[in-house]
């Protein structure tokens, strides 16, 4: 039991869930105190003690369903099998008694079978010794390296080995076509091939569908963000979500040094010189939090329609982490976003600010419009972050205005997805603009974009 | 039946003499915390009654409930122990006045010196000390229910400051070393989830997740607070509470929320929901204006089988 309890555990770990040597220990001595009797208090305990979310713990469930019924199902599989091989076999009985008999002759080319434990098992049809032989040799397998559908084919011929195929093979080679013993033979290696097949088929589901998710959110993180397909916009959604929420969890808010508690001794003294040297009033020693703000402004036009989704869906959850956030979408003129931020499902949220702002890119009077909305809110603690291919077609690119939040603010960052040699191309204002603020980032994955967040909310601490 | 489930019947059984009326979930975790003596880390929406099962428990075990309400800007100073400093300023001011005596008869500053290390010092000991909740609960002579509320409330520095009192209740001071609990406490955790809280903390206790509970246990439990109510009513409450919670609403009602509206139904003596009735009361179970907006545009839908069986009254 505690061998495939440390299985389920593994089997966890490879599905995402987090699973630590001290709370396997929690988990096992959980059980032990709950016993084995009920699966459903058996499945409530180790959801308990292993699952660290809510989330975990609908994984942790489903996992304990098909892992502790693929064992019960597989010996149903098996029942059916058997039982249909049983209908045919009882018109060929005589065969397989000769079989039989032909096994346990130590002349006859079949008694080469006789060193398999699991042919005769199938033969004798004792299901528990077939089990017991199929678990061990399942076992023997290195079955978390199979990570790939294209593995299976491999391991159902690892697993037929191990359980005397082989040898069967070997016979088949060896008797002649014409031998009254052959069609028994025959069913009996395609018995066995199908439940090798079966049971592969049951471990790649249970192990390969976590190492795929782990894969295919490794590809989403290196490709490039326009490139992405529209079916993987669920899945990035949700790596987005937790891309935020890891870089908020990393650069929280710089706890309060609270230092209520401590006594400011040289200022207790003093003040308290009056009344000659008795200590009547205590003054406490005591420092200001620092709340950094972010003002983000995203670029909506059709030029970075591509982009704008991913980073407004970024700013997005971003806002619902940091809360002093503002989020400002402008392609033509510029508008405030964090309200409907606020109160929309992202995807509305986002087509709104498509909707609303939208259409040929003006950054000189979307700065303008910028500045008179929010330019007397920010102050020396604001990191403005500017997310554009800074294309201007063409107009007046007021670099008077970003000079003059930046001497406000405490630094802008420019997020441009474009690729740095096509910056100061064309109608591109990228390399002036890059000028007046301190940093500027290419930014076209979302690795990439991760990066950069994380070197920001460094810096604005 | 096993002994664990025994014990797991009997804990509902005790918890529903105190009005609670716990799923098996529930009554798992408090048989496994006990076990282990893990703390439980409870989350779910607000209003499932998270805060009332640590309530329940104490009742139910007889212990004293130390209630530590988390909030931004906690600090140990608050949560774990302060000095008294008023005190000990007091005390130096005595220890000033009475300097004079504990030096007599020394011979020079190196005589005076060794006197006044001789000499006890008080200053940093038990007597300065004022206990707040977290030490209160490990102090407990009979043993307490700790109840953590709303830790993500707190700051992270906050979270590693428990580790220590959830791990092997018991916390250091520098001054005094460490000081162990007699009885471990029952540790509650409640949090709503606004932020992640550290693994660190997690690995340390059962994870507990409360959901919205189902028709028949929703039923039981408003039938448990308020036994005056109508049997029909009670569904009907019940199934259109649980209906509104599948509409997209900012809050969804929860328990606490029904068991008012329940109330409040009972108060204005009514027997069927109705219409202008909900509609009415409705403020009693939503929270926010566009929700009740939203609700009494579904209306219609959500009290179909209800209007259904009043027009059935009414022939």
């Amino acid at each position: 039991m505690k061998q495939q309890l440390l299985r389920f555990m593994r089997l966890l770990q490879q599905q995402g869930v987090r699973v630590s040597p001290a709370e396997s220990i929690d988990a096992l001595s959980a059980v032990s105190a709950i016993g084995v009797e009920s699966s459903d208090l058996l499945k409530e305990t180790l959801a308990m003690t292993l699952a660290k979310t809510a989330q975990e713990e609908i994984i942790c469930k489903r996992c304990f369903d098909q892992f502790f019924s693929g064992t019960d199902s597989a010996q149903d599989g098996n029942q059916n099998e058997s039982d249909e091989s049983m209908a045919a076999e009882s018109a060929t009985s005589s065969i397989d008694d000769a079989l039989a008999a032909a096994i346990a002759d130590p002349n006859s080319p079949a008694n080469a079978l006789v060193n398999s434990p699991y042919i005769e098992a199938v033969l004798t049809q004792n299901e528990t010794e077939q089990q017991a032989i199929l678990a061990e040799a399942m076992g023997s397998l290195p079955l978390e390296t199979m990570k790939f559908f294209t593995q299976k084919g491999l391991f159902v011929r690892r697993l037929l080995d191990a359980l005397g195929e082989a040898s069967l093979r070997q016979v088949l080679a060896n008797i002649p076509q014409t031998d009254p013993l052959r069609p028994a033979l025959e069913q009996l290696q395609q018995t066995l091939q199908n439940q090798a097949k079966s049971s592969i088929e049951r471990a790649f589901e249970l192990n390969a569908a976590g190492h795929h998710d782990a894969l295919m959110e490794e590809l989403l993180q290196k490709t490039r963000l326009n490139a992405i397909e529209r079916r993987h916009a669920d899945r990035l959604k949700s790596l987005i979500q937790k891309l935020a929420r890891k870089l908020t969890q990393k650069h929280r808010k710089k706890p309060k040094r609270t230092r209520r508690g401590q006594l400011n001794m040289i200022k207790t003294l003093r003040k308290n010189i009056p009344n000659d040297g008795v200590l009547l009033t205590t003054y406490w020693r005591r420092t200001e939090k620092r709340k950094p703000q972010i003002m983000a402004l995203c670029d909506v036009s059709g030029s970075v329609s591509a982009y704008a989704k991913f980073l407004l869906m970024l700013l997005y959850y971003l806002q619902d982490v940091l809360p002093r956030t503002r989020s400002f979408a402008f392609a033509h003129r510029l508008g405030e976003i964090t309200q409907s931020f606020q109160q929309l499902p992202v995807e509305l949220a986002i087509e709104r600010a498509n909707w609303d702002f939208g259409g040929a890119t003006d950054y000189g009077s979307s700065l303008e419009q910028f500045w008179k909305l929010a330019g007397k809110d920010i102050t020396p603690q604001t990191t403005v972050i500017i997310l554009g291919d800074a294309r201007n077609n063409y107009g007046n690119p007021q670099f008077d205005v970003l000079q003059a939040i930046n001497d406000r603010c405490r630094r802008i960052i420019w997020l441009n997805p474009e690729s740095k040699n096509q910056w100061g191309s064309g109608d591109s204002e990228m390399v002036r603009y890059q000028r007046v603020c301190q940093s500027a980032y290419e930014c076209n994955t979302l690795g990439q974009l991760e990066r950069v967040i994380d070197q920001l909310l460094t810096l604005t601490r | 039946m096993s002994q664990a489930k025994k014990s797991i019947d009997a804990i509902i059984a005790a918890f529903a003499e105190y009005g609670y009326i716990c799923s098996d979930k529930i009554a798992t975790a408090i048989f496994l915390a006990t076990a282990l003596e893990k703390p439980i880390l409870i989350e779910g929406p607000p209003g499932v009654g998270k805060t009332e099962l640590a309530n329940t428990a104490a009742l139910v075990s007889g212990k004293e409930l130390i209630r530590l309400q988390c909030y931004e800007g906690l600090d140990e100073a608050k949560a774990l122990y302060e000095w008294k400093y008023g005190k000990q300023l007091l005390y130096t001011q005595v220890l000033k006045e009475k300097l004079g005596d504990v030096l007599e008869g020394a011979t020079g500053l190196d005589g005076a010196m060794a006197r006044l290390h001789s000499f006890s010092d008080v200053f940093y000991s038990h007597e300065f000390l004022e206990p707040r909740p977290l030490l209160k609960a490990l102090q407990s002579e009979l043993g307490a229910v700790l109840l953590i509320d709303e830790i993500d409330k707190a700051d992270q520095e906050f979270e590693s400051l428990l580790l220590e009192v959830l791990g092997h209740y018991q916390t250091s001071i520098p001054e005094l070393g460490t000081i162990k609990a007699n009885i471990p406490p029952r540790v509650f955790l409640t949090s709503n989830n606004t932020r992640d809280l550290s693994d660190a903390l997690k690995r340390r206790c059962l994870h507990l997740y409360i959901p919205y509970p189902d028709e028949k246990l929703e039923q039981k439990i408003i039938a448990s607070r308020l036994p005056e109510i109508d049997p029909d009513l009670n569904q009907q409450v019940v199934k259109f509470v649980q209906s509104l919670r599948e509409l997209d609403l900012k809050k969804a009602p929860a328990i606490s929320e029904t068991i008012d509206w329940a109330r409040s139904l009972v108060l204005l003596q009514a027997n069927q929901l109705d219409r202008q009735l909900v509609r009415d009361t409705l403020n009693v179970l939503l929270k926010f204006e566009q929700d009740i907006e939203a609700a009494e545009q579904a209306l219609g839908e959500l009290l179909k089988p209800g209007i259904t069986s009043s027009s059935r009254v009414l022939n």
